[in-house]
C-alpha cells in the first residue's frame, strides 16, 4: 500500500519530463492560457463562416477602401501613354522625399534594376533571374516623365508584375522622384 | 613551340587534311545550330516556350510551319513595326497577347536570327512512349497493388531492370529533424493525387529538372513499377507525416538522478555500503539541484515556444531568398512599415520573380510547382505562423521597425541564414522589459522622439545622459496591456 503513492509520484515525474525533450515542430505546453487566444478570428487563421474558408476576404465588387484612390490605368500600353500625360505628381522636390525614395527604392527596385538604375541589380547579375531588368537609364526611361515610372510601378509591365499593391501611392511617387532626379542625373 | 612541333608530328598530312575538310564542313552546320540555340535560350525562352504551353508571348514549337520565314525574320527584327504596318496576323496577335510589346532585336545580325529560326525548326518535342496504362488514374488501387507498391518504396523489391532503391531514404515517411529538400512521400501523394499535378509516368521516365535527374541517376523503371508506385501514393496521399522521435535526454537525466538518489537513500538508511556520508550527501544535493532546475526550466517555458521551427507547406528558405539572393524583408513582408503585423506575403509577391525563376536552388521545380499550383486554383498557401504572442499582449510592428528603427534582426535573429525559419527569442515579457529597459532613444536624431527634448539631461561634463525606453514610459502595464 505504502509503495502506490511513490508509484504515482513517478508517473507524474515521468510525464513531466516527457514533455521537456520538443521537436523542432512541437509547440510544447502551455499553462492556463486564460486571454492567451484571440476568441475572434484573426486575419490568417481558417474561418468557417466564409464562403473561401478564410478570415481574410476580398470586398464585394467594386467596394473603394478608406483613403484608397481607384487607380484607372490598366497594363495596356495606351494606358501607359496616357496615364503618363494625364498624372502629376502632388509633391514638392525635397530633400526629405529624395530620402524616402532613396530608402523605398534600395527595397522594391535595386535588387533587380541596381543600385544605380543600371539594371544590373545583384539578381541578375547573381544569375538567379535570367531575365535581363530595364535600364533606368536608357533612352528610352530618360525621356519620360515621373508620373510614366508611377505608372508602370502601380501596374508592371512585361515581366514585371504589378507592385501598387505592396508600395504605397506616395512612397510610389517619391520613387519615380529619386529615380528622375537622382539617378538619371549622374 | 613544342607542341606544335608535336602536333604537327602526330599527325600524318593526308589524314590531316582530311580531318581539316570534315572540320571545315561539319564546324559551320554545329555551330550553326548551337548557336542558334544559345541564342534563343538568352533571348527567347524569357517570354517564349517550345512544347510546354504559352509564357508572356506564345508557345513557339512548330511556328515555322504556321508563319512564313521572312514574316518570321522581320517580326524579330522589330515587332512594332510589323505590327504598325498592318499586318492582319501581326495585329491579331498584338490583340491576342494583349497589347505586350515583344522588345526588338536590331542588335542581331540576320545569320543570328536565321540561327534562332533554324533551331526552331529542326526543334523537336522529346518522344514519349505511347503507354498502355491509364496515366490519369489517381484512385481505386487494389490493396494488393498498393502492397506491392509500399515494399517497392522502402526497396524491399528489386526493380526489373536491375538495382532496388529505398525511395523512402530522401522522400520521407517521417517527419525529419532538420530539411530534407527533397519532396516528402506524403508531398508526393498530395501532388500525384491533385488532378492538376504530376504526371508519375512522364516524371518518372523523364525527370523534369536537372535536380531530380541527378537524383534519380541509374533508376529505370518499367509501367508495371511505376503503376505499383502510383497505387501507394494514391494510398497515401492527404495523411500526415509520422512524427520523429528524438532522444528524451532531459527524461534520462531526470530519471537516473532519481534512481541514484534513491540508491543513495536506501544505503544511507539500510544497506550502509559506503563508509562516508559525504558521498550520499553529494549524491542527494546535486541531485535535487538537477531535479530542481530541470523543474525550472520546464516550468519557465511552459507557454513559450523558443526553437519552434515547423515545417511549412512549401520547403522555402529564408537564407536563399534573404541571404544569398540579399532580397530586402520588407520586399516580401511590405507592410511591416505602417502596419501592427509584418504580412505574410501572398502567391503574386512570389510570382514577381517566380514567373521566371522557375527552378529552385535546392528543391528543383517540385516546390516552385507548388506556387503555380497556389495562383493557378487561387487557393492559399497555409504557412504556418512561428512568431505568436499572447493576445492579451499588444505589439506593433510600425511602432518598433518604423518610428524606433529597430532592426528586424534584433527581435527575429539571423533568419538571413536560417533555411527552416526558427523563433530564436522566447518573446517572454522579461525579455521585452529588459530591452526598454536598456534600449537608448534616439531623441535627437529621430524626429519622432522630438516632443521628448524635455527629457534630455546632462551630467557635470556637459555630456549627454541617455534616455532609455523605459524613462518614456515604455515599461508602464497599459503600454502593452489593455
Amino acid at each position: 500500500m505504502t509503495k502506490r503513492p511513490q508509484l504515482l509520484i513517478l508517473v507524474f515525474c515521468f510525464i513531466l519530463a516527457a514533455s521537456c525533450d520538443r521537436k523542432r515542430n512541437d509547440k510544447g505546453y502551455e499553462y492556463f492560457p486564460d486571454m492567451a487566444h484571440s476568441l475572434a478570428y484573426e486575419t490568417y487563421q481558417p474561418n468557417p463562416n466564409t464562403v473561401s474558408g478564410t478570415t481574410m476576404i476580398l470586398p464585394a465588387p467594386n467596394t473603394v477602401p478608406l483613403e484608397m484612390v481607384p487607380y484607372q490605368y490598366s497594363a495596356l500600353p495606351e494606358d501607359r501613354d496616357m496615364a503618363a500625360a494625364q498624372l502629376v505628381n502632388p509633391f514638392e522636390l525635397t530633400e526629405e522625399g529624395l530620402i524616402r525614395g532613396r530608402d523605398q527604392y534600395k527595397i522594391f527596385c535595386a535588387h533587380c534594376h541596381g543600385e544605380t538604375g543600371n539594371g544590373e541589380g545583384y539578381l541578375f547579375t547573381s544569375g538567379k533571374y535570367k531575365a535581363r531588368p530595364a535600364s533606368l537609364l536608357s533612352e528610352k526611361m530618360m525621356s519620360t516623365n515621373e508620373a510614366d515610372i508611377f505608372h508602370v510601378i502601380t501596374v508592371g509591365y512585361q515581366l514585371m508584375g504589378p507592385h501598387g499593391h505592396m508600395i504605397k501611392p506616395d512612397d510610389r511617387w517619391m520613387i519615380s522622384m529619386y529615380v528622375k532626379k537622382e539617378l538619371q542625373k549622374q | 613551340m613544342n607542341l606544335k612541333a608535336k602536333f604537327y608530328r602526330n599527325i600524318s598530312m593526308p589524314r590531316f587534311i582530311i580531318v581539316l575538310i570534315t572540320a571545315l564542313t561539319l564546324f559551320p552546320l554545329l555551330t550553326f545550330s548551337q548557336e542558334g540555340k544559345q541564342l534563343f535560350e538568352k533571348h527567347c525562352t524569357v517570354c517564349h516556350t517550345l512544347g510546354q504551353g504559352k509564357l508572356v508571348g506564345p508557345d513557339l514549337a512548330g511556328v515555322t510551319e504556321r508563319r512564313e520565314r521572312s514574316w518570321l525574320n522581320s517580326f524579330i527584327r522589330n515587332s512594332q513595326e510589323v505590327i504598325q504596318s498592318g499586318d492582319p496576323i501581326a495585329v491579331q496577335l498584338y490583340q491576342e497577347y494583349n497589347k505586350s510589346i515583344m522588345p526588338s532585336f536590331t542588335q542581331l545580325s540576320e545569320n543570328e536570327i536565321n540561327g534562332i529560326i533554324d533551331y526552331i525548326g529542326q526543334w523537336e518535342p522529346v518522344v514519349v512512349e505511347v503507354l498502355d496504362v491509364d496515366v490519369n488514374k489517381r484512385t481505386g488501387f487494389k490493396h494488393e497493388e498498393y502492397l506491392r507498391g509500399e515494399r517497392l518504396f522502402y526497396g524491399l523489391i528489386p526493380l526489373q531492370a536491375g538495382g532496388s532503391f529505398n525511395c523512402s531514404g530522401c522522400h520521407n515517411t517521417v517527419t525529419s529533424d532538420s530539411l530534407n529538400w527533397n519532396p516528402s512521400a506524403i508531398d508526393l501523394a498530395n501532388s500525384f493525387i491533385d488532378t492538376s499535378g504530376m504526371n508519375i509516368y512522364q516524371s518518372l521516365m523523364q525527370p523534369v529538372s536537372a535536380k531530380m535527374e541527378a537524383a534519380h541517376q541509374g533508376m529505370k523503371f518499367s509501367e508495371e513499377e511505376i503503376h505499383y508506385y502510383a497505387a501507394y501514393l494514391s494510398h497515401i496521399g492527404g495523411s500526415e507525416l509520422k512524427e520523429h522521435k528524438i532522444f528524451p535526454v532531459k527524461l534520462m537525466l531526470f530519471l537516473g538522478f532519481g534512481f541514484l538518489m534513491a540508491i543513495a537513500i536506501i544505503d544511507l538508511l539500510f544497506t550502509r555500503r559506503i563508509k562516508y556520508k559525504i558521498v550520499h550527501i553529494a549524491i542527494l544535493l546535486i541531485g535535487i539541484s538537477v531535479h530542481s532546475g530541470l523543474a525550472y526550466v520546464e516550468a519557465r517555458d511552459l507557454s513559450r515556444t523558443e526553437g519552434y521551427a515547423p515545417d511549412q507547406p512549401i520547403k522555402f528558405s529564408h537564407k536563399i531568398h534573404a541571404g544569398d539572393n540579399k532580397t530586402d524583408c520588407r520586399y516580401c513582408h511590405h507592410t511591416v512599415d505602417f502596419s501592427k503585423v509584418a504580412n505574410i506575403p501572398s502567391a503574386n509577391v512570389c510570382m514577381n520573380c517566380h514567373n521566371v525563376v522557375r527552378t529552385g536552388t535546392n528543391s528543383g521545380n517540385f516546390e516552385i510547382n507548388k506556387i503555380y499550383r497556389a495562383v493557378n486554383s487561387g487557393t492559399p498557401i497555409e504557412w504556418v505562423r512561428v512568431h505568436n504572442l499572447p493576445d492579451h499582449a499588444y505589439f506593433n510592428h510600425a511602432q518598433h521597425v518604423n518610428a524606433g528603427k529597430v532592426e528586424c534582426n534584433t527581435c527575429h535573429g539571423k533568419v538571413e541564414e536560417m533555411h527552416i525559419l526558427r523563433q530564436e527569442k522566447d518573446l517572454s515579457m522579461g525579455w521585452c522589459v529588459n530591452c526598454h529597459r536598456d534600449t537608448e532613444v534616439n531623441i535627437l536624431g529621430n524626429k519622432y522622439y522630438s516632443r521628448f527634448q524635455g527629457l534630455i539631461k546632462t551630467d557635470a561634463n556637459g555630456e549627454v545622459l541617455p534616455v532609455t525606453v523605459e524613462d518614456i514610459g515604455g515599461t508602464d502595464c497599459m503600454r502593452c496591456h489593455y
